[in-house]
């Protein structure tokens, strides 16, 4: 039976939680904790294997040496992914925008090219490129990457969680428009796939019934501000399932 | 009149300060303490707004002056939500708007006029290997922008904030760089580089090269200093020339004497629109720079790049006359200063005119 190692950051964490929800039992799962040691968020989420340094790859694939042939074992990543929003979550007092496949911009708002964003945001893709780049080197069935969860469209529910982390975040501090976030997201999503495809990771992605007509995530899926829940996490189990199925 | 004992009058020169001659003011004076500025019209206070445009030499005076900690004015930053290296990388920062060099006084004159939307060209977007250039700062955005949409949405919000820096600066400080350019023949848009030269594409039926005249210099360099006025009327202006040489001619002469013409031109206009005008100064980079006083030590080795020393004797000038600044440096440029990040500052000035050697060298 083939294993399924799922590591990764915050957002593994919706994915080791779906696994009770995992009735097919054709893969065997693991979660080794490879980095530092697992925490837990004041807002809730949980974050294994919080850094990826190129020693924590040698440790992840001396850790899967020990179990079974390096081919046999599909590695599901869920690197970083919080970019968009560690980026810019927060709305500061000169917001910008940018044009996203050709949409209008809001005039009043700062112009910014969305060559400038890519290049902000890909100061949070460095590590997660540089990982999956080594993984890929190593002989492993194969190695496949989440899709970051759609963004969450409440900016209310955003700010209730944020206070949870933040208490001094009083009424002058606000969510940043869901138009923007979703567009930040869009734009980190290409850059995830333009990566994934150069470097032959399967991308995951974010399967439809969760995302509402808008793009955003549906309600029943939200854990916190930036994170999905484990019934999104189980159901991105099956997608992931799907596409390895599918390899030849 | 003085005169002598025997009633005749004395010769001027002989009761001149001794500062007046070359001997004491130049050949007997060290290096480093040479200060040619004399008289300057007004002085800068820390919270005055000062604006810096012109040819890649003004980029190393807006680096001093953002680092003296006076109000160096930047009216088009980018959003704080980037990193400073990143808004640096898209040329946020390096002068008071996102214009690039602004290498002849025409093109100043018509960024004036296109910012408050009293001229506009046929050619607004350059388009090559599916990127899009903006003819007037084709260097503004690394490899270009994604679609011309994009373009045009920068352009409109980049020329706001000029008519912005424009109303509100309280000093103007220009650097004149080139007489030459290339001028579009459908409606005579000047061009900071020639069209083809990195990106565009060249047609000589579409293109002409022009050499300004020191008539027409003279013209635009009141032109814009009127237009400026008309919507700031408390601005004050301080008028440099870069000692940068050519990097190339299009005309027929050798490089020193097309470098000569250009400068010559340049440094004329300029005095002359100092006596014409009031609160027009003009300071003398170029004299620092390029005066036989120190022997070419001011250039790097290909004897065109300035070196970082010549350009702090500028600003030690500059400051110490215009401004009542005691720290003179830059506030990260400490004598302990290795050569390797020195190169490095030096290696961040921009300079679109490097472009048409690159081209020409491909």
């Amino acid at each position: 039976m083939d294993t399924v190692c799922i590591i990764g950051h915050s957002h593994g964490h919706m994915l080791k939680k779906g696994l009770k929800f995992i009735k097919n039992e054709s893969f065997n799962y693991i979660t080794p904790l490879i980095g530092t040691k697992a925490f837990t968020h004041p807002a809730s989420f949980k974050a294994d294997n919080a850094i990826l340094l190129n020693k924590d790859v040698d440790s992840l694939i001396d850790h899967l040496k020990k179990g079974q042939g390096l081919e046999s074992i599909h590695l599901l990543t869920a690197f970083h992914g919080n970019g968009y929003n560690q980026f810019y979550m927060i709305e500061d007092d000169e917001p910008f925008d940018f044009i996203f496949d050709d949409e209008n911009v809001d005039d009043k708002l700062r112009f910014v090219s969305k060559q400038m964003v890519e290049t902000g945001l890909d100061t949070f893709l460095i590590n997660t490129r540089n990982a999956l780049s080594i993984l890929m080197q190593k002989g492993i069935g194969s190695v496949a990457c989440i899709q970051t969860p759609p963004p969450n469209p409440s900016a209310e529910f955003m700010m209730d969680k944020l206070r949870i982390v933040r208490s001094d975040l009083t009424g002058d501090f606000k969510v940043t428009s869901s138009r923007l976030r979703h567009k930040l997201w869009l734009t980190m999503d290409s850059m995830y796939r333009k990566m994934c495809g150069e470097l032959g990771v399967i991308y995951v992605c974010a399967p439809k019934e969760t995302i509402d007509s808008n793009g955003f995530l549906l309600e029943k899926y939200w854990a916190d501000m930036s994170h999905a829940n484990e019934l999104y996490g189980s159901i991105l189990l099956d997608e992931h399932q799907k596409l390895i199925n599918n390899l030849d | 009149m003085k005169k002598n004992i025997d009633g005749k009058e004395l010769c001027p020169y002989k009761t001149m300060p001794r500062s007046q001659f070359w001997r004491n003011a130049v050949f007997e004076t060290e290096k480093g303490l040479i200060d040619p500025v004399r008289n300057v019209g007004f002085k800068i206070g820390l919270e005055d707004k000062v604006a810096t445009a012109g040819s890649c030499f003004a980029q190393h005076i807006a680096r001093y002056l953002s680092n003296s900690g006076y109000n160096y004015y930047v009216a088009e930053q980018g959003p704080k939500a980037f990193p400073q290296e990143i808004r640096k990388r898209f040329n946020y920062g390096v002068f008071s708007a996102r214009f690039g060099n602004i290498y002849t006084v025409r093109q100043l004159v018509q960024l004036l006029k296109r910012a408050f939307g009293k001229l506009e060209f046929s050619e607004n977007c350059w388009e090559d290997n599916g990127r899009f250039y903006d003819p007037y700062r084709p260097f503004i955005e690394e490899n270009g922008f994604t679609s011309r949409k994009e373009l045009l949405a920068d352009q409109q919000g980049h020329l706001t904030n000029v008519k912005k820096m424009f109303e509100e600066l309280d000093v103007f400080v220009f650097t004149l760089g080139l007489t030459e350019a290339w001028i579009s023949k459908i409606d005579g848009a000047v061009f900071p580089v020639c069209p083809g030269c990195g990106v565009g594409e060249f047609f000589k039926d579409k293109y002409e090269f022009h050499n300004f005249s020191f008539d027409e210099v003279t013209a635009d360099l009141q032109e814009a200093i009127d237009f400026i006025k008309s919507v700031n009327p408390t601005a004050k202006f301080i008028l440099t020339v870069s000692p940068v040489p050519l990097i190339a001619t299009a005309t027929n002469d050798h490089p020193l004497v097309a470098t000569t013409y250009s400068k010559s031109v340049l440094r004329i206009a300029a005095q002359t629109i100092k006596e014409r005008n009031d609160l027009v100064d003009y300071f003398p980079s170029y004299e620092i720079i390029t005066g036989n006083y120190n022997r070419g030590a001011y250039f790097s080795s290909d004897l065109r790049s300035v070196r970082e020393e010549g350009v702090k004797h500028v600003m030690n000038c500059f400051l110490r006359h215009y401004t009542n600044a005691t720290n003179e440096e830059p506030k990260h440029a400490s004598t302990k200063q290795t050569k390797v990040n020195i190169n490095e500052e030096l290696a961040e000035v921009i300079c679109d005119e490097e472009m048409m050697e690159k081209a020409a060298l491909k």
